[in-house]
C-alpha cells in the first residue's frame, strides 16, 4: 500500500484525529505542533489567501495572522463543531476578505478575477507537483466538477463572494441581478454543492435530513 | 424551506442569510439581523457549519501555490515571541489619554475637565457618538456641530429610543471613551445607576455563540475585575447593555473590553481590544 500522501492524510479520519491531537499539543505550548500544523495547512491557507488577495505579501501576512491566532488561542477550535481544516480555512478566508476590503485592492482583483476564475475552473492548472495532483484527484476534481455543474449564475454568485470577497450587494451590482436574486442563487448553489459533495471525505458532517442547506 | 417539504418556507430567508454569513458576504444590516437569530437557532448553526464545510472544500480546490520559504520561519519566530493567551495574560496598562468625564444630568451641565478630544469633533462617527451621548444623558448642551451628522444622530436616537428613555434620568454618569491600542476611538462605557452600557462604535462583532465581550473594571495596582459580558452584533453605532451581577460598577478609574472564547468571563482578560479612563 502506498504511503499516505499529505493530502490524503488531511482528509482522512486519521488525519482529522491527528489534527485534533496537534491542536491539543498547542494548548500545552508545543511549538513543534505548530510547525506540523503549518506543514499540513500552510500551503492551502496561503493558496486561498493569495487567490482572494492577488498579492503574495498580503497573503503571507494573512497566513501569519491565522497561525499566530491559532498559537495564541488554540482552544478556540472546537472539534465537536467540525474539522480543523474547515475551521482554519474559514478563519483564513475571513481574514483574507477583511484584508482585501481593508487594502482596497479591488481594481487589481477585478482585472485578474476573470482570468483566475477561468484557470480555477478550467483545465489550465499549470505545473502541479505530485501533492497537488493528489489534492485534485481526491478533492479538487470533485469540487471543480461540482462547481462546473452548477447553473452559471449560481456558480458566479458563489465564486464572486467566496473567492472575490464581495458582499452580496456587490455581487448584485457586478452581475446586474437584484440583491434578493443573488441571495437565492447563493443558497441554491450551496445546496447543489452539498448534494454533490456531501459524501466527500472533506466533510465530517452528516448533513441531516431536512436541516440546514 | 429546505427541500424536504416539511413546510419550512418561512425559514428560507434565514437559510439565505446563513449561506451569506458563511461566505462573509452579508451586508451590515443583514449581518446584524442574522447574528441575533444565529444565537438562538440550531438549524442555522447547522447550516452555517455545512456551508463552511463546502467553502473549505472549495478552498482545497484552489490550485496550490507555495508561500516563500521564509514564511514558516517568520511564523515560528513570531510564535516564539508571542505568549499564548492561556499562559500569560497580556499586561493591561491604561494608556495615557485625556480622561473621560463625569456628567451630571441633575444639574444639566457637562463639566469636562479637558477640552473634548478633537477626534470627536472632526470624525463623523465620533460626532455621531458625541451627539448620541448628549441625547442619552438628556443634556443637549454639547457644542457639537450636527449639521452634517444630524440624520445619523437622529437615526441612532430612533434606534435606541428605548435605551435613551431608560438612561435619560437624573444622576451621575461615569463615562470612559474607549480606544484601541493604536488610538482608534471605538465607543465608550457609560455607567449610571448601577448599570453599565457600552456604546460600541467600531468594536468587533463577536461570534455570539462561541465568544463574548467582557467589560473589566480597572484600578491602579489592582487586577482587572470582570464586571460583565455583552455582545456586539453589528459594526454600526449601537448601545449594548452589559449583563452583570456586580453591584459596584462605578468604582473604577477605567474600563477595558476584552474578547473572550466561550460565553463566560475568565479570571483575567485574554485579548484586550480597547481601554478607557474615567476622569476622577
Amino acid at each position: 500500500m502506498a504511503l499516505m500522501t499529505r493530502a490524503e492524510d488531511r482528509s482522512s479520519s486519521a488525519g482529522r484525529h491527528a489534527d485534533v491531537a496537534l491542536v491539543g499539543r498547542l494548548t500545552q505550548g508545543d511549538t513543534a505542533a505548530l510547525e506540523q500544523l503549518y506543514d499540513r495547512y500552510g500551503r492551502p491557507a496561503y493558496s486561498l489567501a493569495r487567490r482572494i488577495l492577488a498579492d503574495d505579501g498580503l497573503a503571507e501576512d494573512v497566513v501569519q495572522e491565522v497561525f499566530l491566532a491559532l498559537w495564541r488561542q488554540p482552544e478556540r477550535f472546537d472539534a465537536d463543531r467540525g474539522a480543523f481544516s474547515s475551521w482554519l480555512l474559514t478563519m483564513t478566508h475571513h481574514k483574507a476578505v477583511d484584508a482585501v476590503r481593508r487594502e482596497e485592492t479591488l481594481r487589481r482583483r477585478r482585472s485578474r478575477a476573470a482570468d483566475e476564475d477561468e484557470a480555477l475552473l478550467g483545465t489550465a492548472a499549470a505545473g502541479p507537483d505530485v501533492d497537488d495532483q493528489v489534492i485534485r484527484g481526491i478533492q479538487g476534481d470533485g469540487v471543480r466538477r461540482a462547481l462546473l455543474e452548477l447553473p452559471d449564475v449560481q456558480r458566479e454568485a458563489l465564486t464572486l463572494a467566496y473567492f472575490g470577497g464581495y458582499t452580496q450587494r456587490e455581487v448584485a451590482a457586478l452581475t446586474g441581478a437584484p440583491l434578493g436574486t443573488v441571495k437565492t442563487r447563493m443558497l441554491a448553489g450551496m445546496r447543489r454543492l452539498k448534494d454533490a459533495l456531501g459524501g466527500m471525505a472533506t466533510s465530517e458532517f452528516a448533513f441531516g435530513e431536512g436541516a440546514g442547506l | 424551506m429546505s427541500r424536504d417539504g416539511s413546510g419550512r418556507r418561512d425559514h428560507e430567508a434565514f437559510d439565505e442569510l446563513a449561506v451569506g454569513w458563511a461566505l462573509k458576504a452579508l451586508e451590515p444590516d443583514d449581518e446584524s439581523r442574522f447574528a441575533r437569530h444565529l444565537h438562538e437557532c440550531s438549524r442555522c448553526n447547522q447550516t452555517v457549519r455545512e456551508a463552511q464545510e463546502m467553502t473549505a472544500a472549495m478552498a482545497m480546490a484552489v490550485p496550490m501555490e507555495q508561500p516563500s520559504s521564509a514564511l514558516r520561519a517568520r511564523i515560528m519566530a513570531a510564535a516564539a515571541a508571542t505568549p499564548r493567551d492561556a499562559e500569560v495574560a497580556p499586561p493591561l496598562q491604561l494608556p495615557l489619554r485625556p480622561p473621560g468625564r463625569v456628567i451630571s444630568s441633575g444639574s444639566r451641565q457637562v463639566r469636562p475637565r479637558h477640552r473634548p478630544r478633537p477626534r470627536l469633533l472632526v470624525m463623523a462617527r465620533g460626532v455621531a457618538l458625541a451627539a448620541a451621548l448628549a441625547l442619552v444623558v438628556g443634556l443637549g448642551v454639547w457644542n457639537v456641530d450636527l449639521r452634517n451628522d444630524r440624520a445619523e444622530a437622529q437615526a441612532f436616537a430612533a434606534r435606541q429610543a428605548e435605551v435613551l428613555d431608560e438612561l435619560n434620568d437624573r444622576g451621575i454618569y461615569h463615562v470612559a471613551p474607549l480606544e484601541t491600542s493604536d488610538g482608534q476611538a471605538v465607543g465608550m462605557v457609560v455607567v449610571h445607576d448601577g448599570a453599565a452600557k457600552v456604546m460600541a462604535d467600531g468594536l468587533p462583532v463577536n461570534d455570539a455563540e462561541r465568544e463574548t465581550l467582557v467589560l473589566w473594571g480597572m484600578r491602579s495596582q489592582l487586577s482587572p475585575v470582570a464586571l460583565g459580558t455583552f455582545d456586539v452584533v453589528h459594526s454600526e453605532l449601537d448601545v449594548r447593555t452589559v449583563s452583570s451581577t456586580s453591584t459596584v460598577l462605578d468604582a473604577y478609574d477605567g474600563y477595558a473590553i476584552s474578547l473572550e472564547p466561550g460565553r463566560r468571563a475568565p479570571s483575567t482578560p485574554t485579548d484586550t481590544i480597547a481601554t478607557g479612563t474615567v476622569g476622577s
